[in-house]
């Protein structure tokens, strides 16, 4: 009992007193801050390694220098050609010039392959022109090098690859973005619009959110029931159940999942108990299955679906449900209408960590799932370390975590209310 | 790197020292460093190449181990600071090294355009150093008669059942087409057609469900004796291991199998170079070139080691099984075309 | 109640409760609580008397025993179908609900008519001067209108008993006060049997009509509040009902119902026996402090000792003096009140009227 409840009860007219001047507004504000100058290294250490990466790969997914950065003298003198048959000649010796360069610069390759992107066989056409120059000097005569280029690859005499080039003579582009949101545009040779560089990306946005929705109403149905029996059983079912909760947290993922792995594999612990019992004729495939992937991310995800279940389940008075009861209401009544209700803002709570986090998730499809059970994660992952195509890896990510804040929003701000 | 560049630079100075002093001084000034991609193959590189070639030569050699990245070759050879002189590699780094001259154009050289290397086992920079092949493994057992050829991965009206392949485009694109008809001969010129590719993909869209890939060498024994697959793509090495060193009850299929050729590549501008060479010359020697087999499977590259190789190891080898009907991996090929075939697959597999 | 016809409305009987099979938290408890009554079981925690609460509730099962609710068992009959109502100490009012909302819901689960409940929802509210408070939510209420919402949410469906779980156990001095008279009067307006626990022996001897002291599982002693306090039948309960002033004595001789003791002093009092009065037994002498006369000047029958302390409460004298063996007294005077010694080491003579004294248990 607060002194607040007492002066409403006795003493209302004391109210008028606790008006607060600004100067002692002033001096709580400072001692808010001095509150908080035990959080500056947390503060400190979320800008360095959280708000800085994240601008930083906002940055990268509109970052797109490679062509401009290599072809600068190409670039500008193309923004003067009108998109229609091929440039002049004289585009043609630029261009074998800043090839060449590329070439001894070792950067050809690359730029070859950011051009592939968004033209089909571009980086074949690079290779073939820049192969054909000569390799001592460069011919003065710009036609002869445009009649060398043609010869090399016919692409170079129709207007596809020139129109991708003319697109970038600046450093930024809305490009990965594009590719990664499944907008993107690819030219062929003749400057053509044809089908797109390839992965289907709103197909695997949509998996990854329809995975990680499975996987969330699976971890609160399996983790409800285990939550109200630890948050409600004082004695020692409620510790054990607890610790099994938390026992995961002690063993790598990795470990689990290949745990996992065997159990469910077809001379796996699970066929063999089916076969054994006689309930399954032959052995069963269960890995490598989007069932497998989600029984995995389950089996991961439920310690952090239950726990903030479980705070605020512990939160709820037991006599609360006896209360209901008292009044007439049946177990399962009073628990519909007392107890779940109150526990929303943990299910939600829990709900939201665990989809947020399935949405990144991509080792533990990539372990028990097929290639088409890979989720957007996968992706990056690959991009970022395997194709090098950190552009694109960066519009993923930034359209995930747009994706996730709009699909969570609602969600959070449920939580919040009743937090 | 031009020479233009080497005079602004002024490294023609340290070039000439360096000269100076290797003419002066009959040994190396730097040890002869074969680099290939480490553990038990360094040990056996050590074992059956370095060392006799040091017994022979005199030329004293370490290895040094490197995960395949250009990068590295690289900043080597643009910085002049070489510290590596032979380069044990797949095709793929040695024809995209070749490309940007990071490696030495030796492929002309008499000591290997007459060395009797194998079909496809010379080009411009590289020069055959072993040989390798994407076979079938299946599990005895299952089927009354087994497959025949690696192709029969296509058959799933004969052979149903979950299938290992590498998740990869290479090999797949080249069986998928051979599986459709295609001649051995004529698999690389049509998968350079868009027609070519789409045939590719619409033949390994027949099998994709039944398809479990594998990433890892290691995974395709592992996932024949677990029952998770009747059959799978496999290395020949990683199979007869299973088979030699685990009991592993497998039977390797060799029809239509897709050799591939690993090459050594030297590169460009080391100091020496003509030690590097004469390494190289030495492994072709036809009993040189047969003494790995005797430690892994990997086979010969040099069509005259086929008589030193023995007996008992041949059938595990490329070398053993080099028909008309098996398909000589073209590094060039990927080099060029690998990208755009790669970012295809992988969009492909994740539908 | 006194002289009302007394009809049993709930009974225990050799009500037995452990919950580990070796530690009886309440043992062969016999019980009857009569129509109308306000019964309060008294006891410090641990005493049994929540957890008697909470098998006539139907949250506990007893393990052994049988309760009644006239003449019928109903100790297997789960909470929701005894129609009890029952207050907690933590009010357990529903946050996510309305006072109207809280005060409905029995009516709602009973599936009563909306029209219906709305009416029975304002008249207990109107009732208990919450009526503008039926749209707010519980948490921006006081503790004191929490309390009054708990009680009109427990009587607005008629029950047949109402449980109170030291009900006003939160709530500060002069709020409890306030609400101890405001339930009692509610009690007899309705005519509920009520039946209400507490730990306060203040609270139990203001609102009951009958007090059942607890200790270690037992009832000490049943009655009427006045019997409780001037009648004690052991020291556990003299001491924890008002205050008190046992003094260790050993029966020197009993004659009719008064005895002689002697005290560790030496000197002889006289007090009245109890069934625990045995001649040449130990004893503790019960007095109480509010019947015990100082006097400045001896007196046959009165003890000598010494002032000790003497504190002022506002409106009484608290005097404490020490005997001869060390005994402390203390004594309650008015602060009106004259002639008494209250410098501390004076002598003091204390005297009480032998018949306000009982020979209870001695240790």
């Amino acid at each position: 009992m607060s002194y607040g409840d007492v002066s409403r009860d006795i003493t209302p007219a004391r109210s008028r007193d606790l008006r607060v001047s600004g100067a002692i507004r002033k001096k709580a504000v400072g001692g808010a801050a001095k509150a908080a100058l035990p959080a500056a290294p947390l503060l400190l250490f979320l800008l360095l390694f959280l708000v800085v990466p994240l601008l930083t790969i906002l940055h990268s997914s509109v970052s797109d220098e490679q062509i401009a950065a290599t072809l600068p003298e190409t670039t500008a003198a193309l923004q003067s050609w009108d998109g229609t048959g091929v440039p002049a000649a004289a585009v043609y010796g630029t261009l074998a010039g800043e090839l060449r360069a590329a070439d001894e610069a070792g950067t050809l390759r690359r730029l070859g392959r950011r051009v592939q992107y968004e033209l089909e066989g571009g980086l074949g056409i690079l290779l073939n022109a820049s192969r054909a120059l000569p390799e001592e000097a460069l011919p003065g005569d710009a036609q002869a090098i445009r009649e060398l280029m043609v010869g090399a690859d016919p692409a170079w005499g129709k207007p596809g690859v020139w129109r991708i080039l003319q697109r970038y003579d600046t450093p930024y582009s809305s490009f990965y973005l594009r590719w990664a949101l499944g907008l993107p545009t690819v030219l062929d040779a003749d400057g053509a619009v044809s089908d797109g560089p390839g992965y289907d990306f709103p197909t695997i946005y949509l998996r990854t959110v329809l995975i990680s929705l499975a996987v969330t109403v699976l971890t609160v149905l399996i983790g409800y029931p285990v939550a109200y029996v630890i948050a409600t059983s004082a004695g020692r079912t409620g510790a054990i159940l607890l610790f099994l909760i938390l026992l995961p947290f002690w063993t790598s993922l990795l470990v689990r999942v290949m745990s996992l792995i065997v159990v469910l594999q077809t001379n796996g612990v699970v066929n063999q108990l089916l076969t054994g019992m006689g309930l399954l004729g032959d052995p069963l495939s269960f890995l490598y299955t989007r069932p497998a992937t989600i029984f995995a991310m389950t089996q991961i995800q439920l310690s952090f679906t239950v726990l903030p279940m479980l705070s605020v389940m512990r939160t709820i008075p037991a006599d609360q449900l006896r209360g209901a009861r008292s009044l007439g209401a049946g177990p399962i009544r009073a628990h519909a209408t007392i107890f779940l209700p109150q526990a929303v803002p943990g299910i939600a709570a829990g709900s939201l960590l665990t989809f947020v986090m399935c949405l990144g998730f991509y080792i533990t499809p990539e372990l028990v799932g097929s290639p088409s059970d890979q989720m957007v994660g996968s992706f990056i992952a690959q991009f970022t370390s395997e194709d090098l195509n950190w552009g694109l890896a960066a519009a993923l990510s930034v359209v995930l975590c747009a994706g996730a804040a709009i699909l969570t929003l609602p969600l959070a701000r449920r939580v919040r209310r009743h937090a | 790197m031009s020479w233009t560049r080497l005079f602004d630079s002024g490294k023609l100075f340290g070039v000439s020292c360096l000269a100076a002093l290797a003419c002066a001084q009959p040994a190396l000034s730097r040890d002869l460093t074969v680099v290939s991609y480490g553990g038990v193959t360094n040990e056996t590189f050590e074992k059956v190449w370095l060392g006799p070639f040091t017994e022979e030569t005199g030329i004293s050699a370490v290895m040094d181990t490197w995960s395949g990245d250009l990068a590295k070759v690289r900043a080597m050879v643009e910085s002049g600071n070489i510290v590596w002189d032979v380069m044990d590699a797949t095709a793929e780094p040695i024809e995209i090294g070749c490309e940007q001259g990071l490696f030495e154009k030796v492929g002309d050289d008499p000591l290997f355009t007459e060395a009797g290397l194998i079909k496809g086992g010379l080009t411009e920079c590289g020069i055959g150093s072993m040989t390798y092949a994407t076979i079938l493994a299946y599990k005895n057992g299952i089927f009354p008669e087994g497959p025949t050829a690696v192709t029969d991965i296509f058959d799933t009206e004969t052979y149903p059942g979950k299938r290992g392949l590498r998740k990869s485009p290479v090999d797949a694109l080249e069986l998928a087409l051979i599986a459709d008809g295609v001649a051995v001969d004529d698999v690389y010129a049509t998968l350079s057609t868009p027609e070519g590719v789409d045939r590719a993909f619409a033949k390994l869209d027949t099998i994709k469900d039944d398809i479990i890939w594998w990433e890892a060498s290691a995974q395709p024994p592992q996932l024949l004796m677990s029952g998770q697959v009747v059959m799978s793509t496999s290395y020949n090495a990683r199979a007869a291991l299973a088979i030699s060193n685990d009991n592993a009850d497998l039977t390797m299929v060799w029809a239509n199998n897709v050799t591939a050729i690993g090459f050594f590549g030297i590169p460009k501008g080391t100091e020496n170079l003509e030690e590097a060479k004469k390494f190289i010359a030495f492994t072709l020697l036809p009993q040189v070139n047969a003494a790995f087999s005797d430690y892994q499977p990997y086979g010969p590259t040099v069509t005259a080691a086929g008589a030193f190789v023995k007996p008992d190891v041949l059938p595990n080898l490329p070398a053993g099984h080099i028909d008309e009907d098996s398909l000589v991996f073209d590094g060039g090929f990927w080099a060029t075309q690998g990208d755009a075939l790669i970012a295809r697959f992988s969009s492909w597999v994740a539908q | 109640m006194i002289g009302a016809p007394k009809e049993v409305h709930v009974s225990l009987s050799g009500v037995l409760k452990t919950y580990d099979g070796q530690h009886y938290v309440v043992r062969d408890l016999d019980l009857e609580v009569y129509k109308g009554e306000f019964l309060t079981l008294l006891g410090p925690s641990g005493s049994g008397k929540t957890t008697t609460l909470m098998m006539l509730a139907g949250f506990e099962h007893p393990t052994d025993g049988a309760i009644l609710l006239d003449g019928r068992p109903v100790h297997n009959i789960p909470p929701e179908k005894r129609n009890f109502g029952v207050v907690f100490q933590s009010y357990a009012l529903f946050p996510h609900m309305t006072v109207a909302e809280n005060v409905g819901y029995s009516l709602r689960v009973r599936g009563t008519a909306k029209d219906e409940t709305a009416r029975r929802v304002a008249g207990t509210l109107e009732a208990m001067r919450l009526s503008d408070f039926a749209q707010r939510y519980p948490t921006a209420l006081s503790g004191g209108q929490q309390q009054r919402v708990a009680l009109a949410r427990a009587l607005v469906f008629e029950p047949d008993l109402v449980l109170m779980d030291e009900p006003l156990g939160a709530l500060d001095k002069r709020l409890r006060e306030e609400l101890q008279l405001e339930i009692r009067s509610i009690a007899e307006r309705f005519g509920l049997t009520v039946i209400y626990v507490t730990h306060d022996q203040e609270e139990a001897l203001t609102m009951s009509d009958r007090i059942a002291v607890f200790n270690n599982g037992y009832i000490q002693q049943i009655g009427p509040a006045e019997e409780i306090y001037s009648r004690p039948v052991n020291r556990f309960v003299a001491g924890f009902v008002g205050d008190n002033n046992g003094l260790d004595a050993t029966v020197t001789s009993v004659e009719g119902d008064l005895a002689q003791a002697r005290l560790r002093g030496g000197a002889e009092v006289v007090a009245r026996t109890t069934s625990h009065t045995r001649a040449g037994a130990p004893a503790t002498i019960s007095i109480r402090p509010e019947l015990i006369v100082p006097l400045k000047e001896a007196r046959p029958g009165a003890l000598s000792g010494t002032v000790s302390n003497v504190v002022y409460t506002g409106d009484q004298l608290r005097i404490y003096a020490t005997l001869p063996g060390g005994d402390e007294v203390v004594v309650k005077r008015p602060t009106s009140a004259t002639d008494v010694p209250t410098e501390i080491g004076a002598p003091v003579h204390l005297y009480w009227d032998p018949t306000s004294a009982w020979a209870l248990d001695g240790q």
